[in-house]
This record gives structure tokens, C-alpha cells and sequence, in this order.
């Protein structure tokens, strides 16, 4: 096979005007939102030592783009935000007055097979709330994620909230080892009841024990939800998870974002940093999750700040699938005018779209000197709304235009929309 | 209500699978594998079929432009797809095998060379079993008769599918170790699987009674 250097590398994606005016809109949106909140953008380098990237994301480490400096000590893309910030919050905001609440906006960069869903390059926008320990702290997350959802302006969406304590806690009562327990939890989380059966009847859970793990995945929608998995138990960790997932929802009520919410105790999310409550956001309209996360207490601790964290990352390039796949229409990135001025009037002319563009007008030169009808194809195939002319007199033009007074300066004007309609 | 899209593997498989969904209810009407068309759609109940090839059918899925389908674990294993795995359907009931010639001796993993070649259809699922055993390996794909790779030299051992051993016997091959039991599954997507939950868990229910009945 030749290596053909016009390629892009597997995995990577270029954004073309109108889908980057696409994202750039999405993600001013979600910058404004998250503002809104009291969020507070953060920028971290783009690759960092590996030890801190990977004490941060268990999972991740085969997926890191690695490399040296000439020290000899290993680099890697960050695969994702929560580490980076992280170190921050334990280094240099240590000692800050706490909730720390950060946003970001950043591309992020893992090593797998492309396929449905992921990209070895990729946008997320997140937040992070540090110092608080409360369901008040989980509750301010997950709305924040549903009003995303909502700015960006998708339809029939709902977040999954789940604890993973819930079934820690029962297979912790039946003593299970570590890896068994991993084994339950990956088979939760992938919803591969074929196994989940099979690990279940060959562990030390009772038959009780095994119910409750069965019928509780199968669980899912309101309150309804914690009454009956209530019944299933009776440890103290999974009741504590259960009560303080009702806690949880009781303030999404009052957040007023309870419509979009569903309990679902399966949610178990595959990164093993999270420790409490645990959430991801999806729609109909695309085959994967959008949005997840979840509280990570542990996480800073392992640099040597213990205290409680949570947040939320939402995939831009899913969202914007989604977006596209409901047949959302974006305000799109079109140019105002394009200023087309003969030899002797460009002083005029140029005066003229210097104006405009401190009104606020986004106003193109015309730079070629060609026939009329080819500025004009130009002009309808980016979609530009109007062609100013400034001195310029054909017969072709008094024909098309309308004489126009803009900015105190006598011109004609081709409303392209028209032309482009008439073809 | 929305439509319910049904990705169903052409082949071995496809008779004994539309008759599960059938008596489940799932299906009304007449389907066959060898059909031209490769989207039917039943108006009435409305689900729509895709006929795939029965190693895509997770593909499918997996992205969400099918919601169920049916697929051999095997086929899972090796494609690693992210899918809700609901029904074992007890169907292509096989086991993916490490066999090796006769005339080597070698009875049990243990004995294993610490490199070999290894010649299979799954590379992932034997690149995986073989790292797990803290053995080397260098895998050979092909795409068929891969019994016959040792038998010529091309490589010391395969992995692949067993049902009753005969092939196996027949090229004076011992199987030395079990990587994993396959049978035919009931997959779902997972966004499907919370977005449609009800109904999608009214199929599982019903697919769960015919398959414990049979």
C-alpha cells in the first residue's frame, strides 16, 4: 500500500466552515450555560506526564498516545479532563476556598479502533465540581448536563441516574473478591445478561442476593424505582446509595429538571474512578450515549488533596450528530455582504465596508476583477445575503439592482437571495 | 410508536432464528434468506428487517440502525462490538477451541511451545486468550479450512469453532484448551434498549419464554 500524505490519520476529522460555525455555535452555548452556573473555563496543556494521566483514568492507559521528551520521561494526549483537573485542584487551586467550579472546552485523544462513536481525536466540554461531598452537589451536575442538552437544543432526550454502591454494597455483604466484583460490574454496565446470569450462579451471593441484582437492572423510571429496589435489600451501603439517589432526585424536582431524569440502577459507567452516583444522557435519535459522569471521590485524593469531587463530559461530535440527526437547524455562519467598488471609488468603498463591519455587518471585498455574473455566482454559492456595488455602472447592473443610500454613500444593490431563487 | 429494526443473520443461522422471533411474536410474516431485497418491512407490526451477513450483524446494532439482532457469540467475541447481550438462544451451540496436531504430544496448555503460530478466523479472540496465558504467539488469519494450516506446516496450532469434535478428529487434531462456550444470542443496542425499554423488554420477555419452552 502507498502512503498517500493527502489522507487524514485514521480516527481524526476536519470541520469545514459550515460544521465548524456548527460546533463554535454548540459550544458557545454550552460555554454561556455553563458561565451561568458559576463555572469558570480552565485550559491544561495538551499532553502531560503519563503517570499523572493514568492515575486518573484505569482503563484508559492502552488508549494513551505516548511519547518521550528528551529527558527520557513519558508524554501522553490527554484521553480525557478529569486528571488535568484534578492535579490543578490538588496543586495549584489547593487551598482555594471550596466548591471549585470548573468548565472546559478541549479535544481529547485515544488510541482505538474507530467505529460507532468514536474518534481517536475528539471534542468534549465539561464541568467539574470539587468540595462537595452532599446529593445537592450531584443534583447542580446532573441539571447542569439536562439544561445542556436542552440550550443545544435537542429534542427527547432523558439522563440515566444510577449508584454504584447500590450493587457494591450487596456484593460486598456476600464478601465477593475484587475481581469478581469487576466482572459483575462490567457485565452491569454492558448490559450482558447472559453473563451477568452465568457470574451470578457461579459466585457466593445467595439466592436472594442474585434476585436482587437481576430484578434491580431491570428497574428503570421514577421514584417507584427506589421503593421497590428497597425491598430487595437489606445491606446498609446499598440502602445509604439507594436513599441518597431519592435525595438526589428530590432536588432535580426542585431544580426543575425531573422530566428528563430516569433512575436506572444498571448505569455503572465503565471508568472504576467513579464512586457514587453515576449518570449518562442519551436520545432515540443516535445509537450511543452523548453525555455521562458521576462523583469520584477518590480521585484527588491520589494527589494528596482528599477531598470530593463530580462532573459531567458531553461528546461535541455526538451531540452535533444528534442535533443533525433531529433535523436541528443551526444560525449557520453566512456572510452579510460582498462589496464589489470599481478603481476610482475604492477609498468609498473600502470606507464603506469599514462601517458596515463596525455596525456589525460581516462584509466581504470583491478582490478579482471579473464579469459580473461571475462575482455573483460566487457570491450565491457561499450564500452571501447581498452584493453592494460602489461605482461601478454596466447596463447589466442597472437592470438587476435597486439603488440603495448605505452609510450616507449612494450605491446599488443585488439581493442575492432573489437571484439565487430565480435560477 | 416508533418502528423496531431487526438485523437477522443470512445463512446457517437464519431458519432456526425467525422461528424463535416468530413464535415470539416478533415476526408476521414470510422471510427468507435467499430474498433479493435486503430491508423488508412488516407495516403492520411495524419492524423491519435487515438481512445481513451473519458477522455484521453486530455492526448494525452497535450503531443503532437496528435495534435488535441476532448474532453467534462467537462473532461477538471477536468483534468486541458494545451491545446489550439479553437472550442466550441456545442456537449454533459450539465452543472456540485451541487445537493442535496429534503427532505433537501436547495434551493440555502447559505444554505449549512459549512462541507458536497460531491459524484462525478470530486473530482478536485468540491475540487475547493467548496473552492472558502469558504465551506468545504470531497469529495467522484465514478465512475458512483452517484446519488445514498445521496439517501443511503453515503454522503449529489453530483456534476455532467445535460442535461435535469431528472435524477436528478427521484432521488428527486434539483440542488442548476451551477459550470460550458460543450459542446465538439475542442482541439490543444500548440506547435502544433504554429509550424503547418497554418494549423492547416486552420482545426480551417474550423471546426468554419461547427459548425456555424449547
Amino acid at each position: 500500500m502507498t502512503f498517500d500524505k493527502l489522507q487524514r490519520p485514521e480516527g481524526t476529522k476536519d470541520y469545514l466552515p459550515q460544521m465548524a460555525a456548527k460546533k463554535r455555535e454548540l459550544e458557545n452555548k454550552l460555554n454561556q450555560l455553563f458561565m451561568r452556573w458559576g463555572y469558570q473555563e480552565i485550559i491544561t496543556p495538551t499532553f502531560e506526564f503519563y503517570d499523572l494521566l493514568s492515575a486518573g483514568t484505569e482503563g484508559l492507559q492502552a488508549k494513551m498516545y505516548k511519547f518521550f521528551n528528551r529527558k527520557g520521561e513519558i508524554l501522553a494526549l490527554r484521553p480525557e479532563m478529569t486528571a488535568p483537573i484534578a492535579r490543578i485542584a490538588a496543586t495549584e487551586l489547593r487551598g482555594r476556598s471550596l466548591p471549585l467550579r470548573l468548565c472546559y472546552q478541549s479535544n481529547v485523544f485515544r488510541y482505538e479502533t474507530p467505529r460507532a462513536g468514536r474518534k481517536r481525536e475528539f471534542y468534549q466540554a465539561g464541568i467539574e465540581l470539587l468540595g462537595i461531598e452532599t446529593p445537592l452537589g450531584d443534583a447542580e451536575v446532573i441539571a447542569v448536563a439536562a439544561e445542556s442538552l436542552l440550550a443545544s437544543g435537542l429534542n427527547n432526550f432523558k439522563i440515566d441516574i444510577g449508584d454504584v454502591d447500590y450493587f457494591g454494597g450487596i456484593m460486598k455483604a456476600a464478601k465477593m473478591d475484587q475481581r469478581s466484583q469487576a466482572e459483575v460490574r462490567q457485565a452491569l454496565s454492558n448490559k450482558n445478561f447472559v453473563k451477568l446470569e452465568e457470574l451470578l450462579a457461579d459466585s457466593e451471593l445467595n439466592s436472594q442476593q442474585q434476585e436482587a441484582i437481576l430484578t434491580a437492572q431491570n428497574l428503570r423510571g421514577g421514584l417507584e424505582v427506589i421503593d421497590e429496589a428497597k425491598q430487595l435489600v437489606n445491606n446498609q451501603e446499598s440502602l445509604e446509595a439507594l436513599i441518597n439517589l431519592e435525595e438526589v432526585y428530590h432536588d432535580l424536582e426542585l431544580l426543575g429538571v425531573s422530566e428528563y431524569i430516569c433512575l436506572d440502577l444498571s448505569v455503572v459507567r465503565s471508568f472504576d474512578y467513579y464512586t457514587g452516583i453515576v449518570f449518562e444522557g442519551y436520545t432515540k435519535d443516535l445509537g450511543y450515549t452523548i453525555c455521562g459522569g458521576g462523583r469520584y471521590d477518590k480521585l484527588v485524593e491520589k494527589f494528596d488533596y482528599p477531598i470530593p469531587a463530580t462532573g459531567f463530559a458531553l461528546g461535541i461530535d455526538r451531540l452535533l450528530l444528534s442535533l443533525d440527526n433531529q433535523g436541528y437547524q443551526f444560525e449557520g455562519s453566512s456572510v452579510d455582504t460582498l462589496l464589489l467598488s470599481s478603481r476610482e471609488q475604492k477609498a468609498n468603498g473600502f470606507n464603506l465596508a469599514k462601517k458596515l463591519r463596525q455596525a456589525g455587518e460581516s462584509v466581504e471585498l470583491e478582490i478579482y476583477d471579473r464579469k459580473l455574473e461571475k462575482t455573483i455566482d460566487y457570491a450565491v454559492e457561499k450564500n452571501i445575503n447581498r452584493l453592494l456595488i460602489v461605482g461601478v455602472e454596466e447596463e447589466s447592473i442597472a437592470k438587476s439592482s435597486t439603488i440603495k443610500e448605505v452609510s450616507g454613500l449612494e450605491v446599488r444593490e443585488i439581493k442575492l437571495k432573489e437571484v439565487a431563487e430565480n435560477e | 410508536m416508533n418502528k423496531l429494526t431487526v438485523a437477522l443473520p443470512k445463512g446457517r443461522l437464519f431458519d432456526p432464528a425467525v422461528e424463535i422471533l416468530e413464535q415470539a411474536g416478533l415476526i408476521n410474516r414470510e422471510l427468507d434468506d435467499d430474498s433479493r431485497k435486503l430491508v423488508l418491512s412488516d407495516p403492520k407490526e411495524e419492524v423491519d428487517f435487515i438481512l445481513s451477513k451473519a458477522v455484521d450483524v453486530q455492526t448494525y446494532v452497535e450503531h443503532g440502525v437496528a435495534d435488535f439482532g441476532i448474532a453467534g457469540k462467537d462473532i461477538l467475541l471477536e468483534a468486541g462490538a458494545t451491545v446489550c447481550e439479553v437472550v442466550d438462544l441456545g442456537l449454533s451451540k459450539c465452543r472456540l477451541v485451541v487445537a493442535i496436531p496429534e503427532e505433537r504430544g501436547i495434551t493440555e496448555m502447559g505444554q505449549l511451545p512459549p512462541t507458536g503460530r497460531v491459524a484462525t478466523k478470530y486473530p482478536n479472540v485468540a491475540k487475547k486468550f493467548f496473552k492472558e496465558q502469558g504465551i506468545q504467539i504470531e497469529v495467522v488469519k484465514l478465512n475458512g479450512s483452517i484446519e488445514l494450516a498445521p496439517l501443511i506446516g503453515l503454522t503449529d496450532m489453530i483456534v476455532d469453532i467445535t460442535s461435535t469434535g469431528t472435524t477436528l478428529r478427521e484432521n488428527n487434531l486434539v483440542e488442548v484448551a476451551e477459550i470460550a462456550k458460543s450459542s446465538a444470542r439475542l442482541i439490543v443496542n444500548r440506547v435502544s434498549y433504554k429509550a424503547s425499554h418497554q418494549r423492547i423488554k416486552g420482545v426480551i420477555e417474550r423471546v426468554k419464554e419461547v427459548v425456555g419452552s424449547n
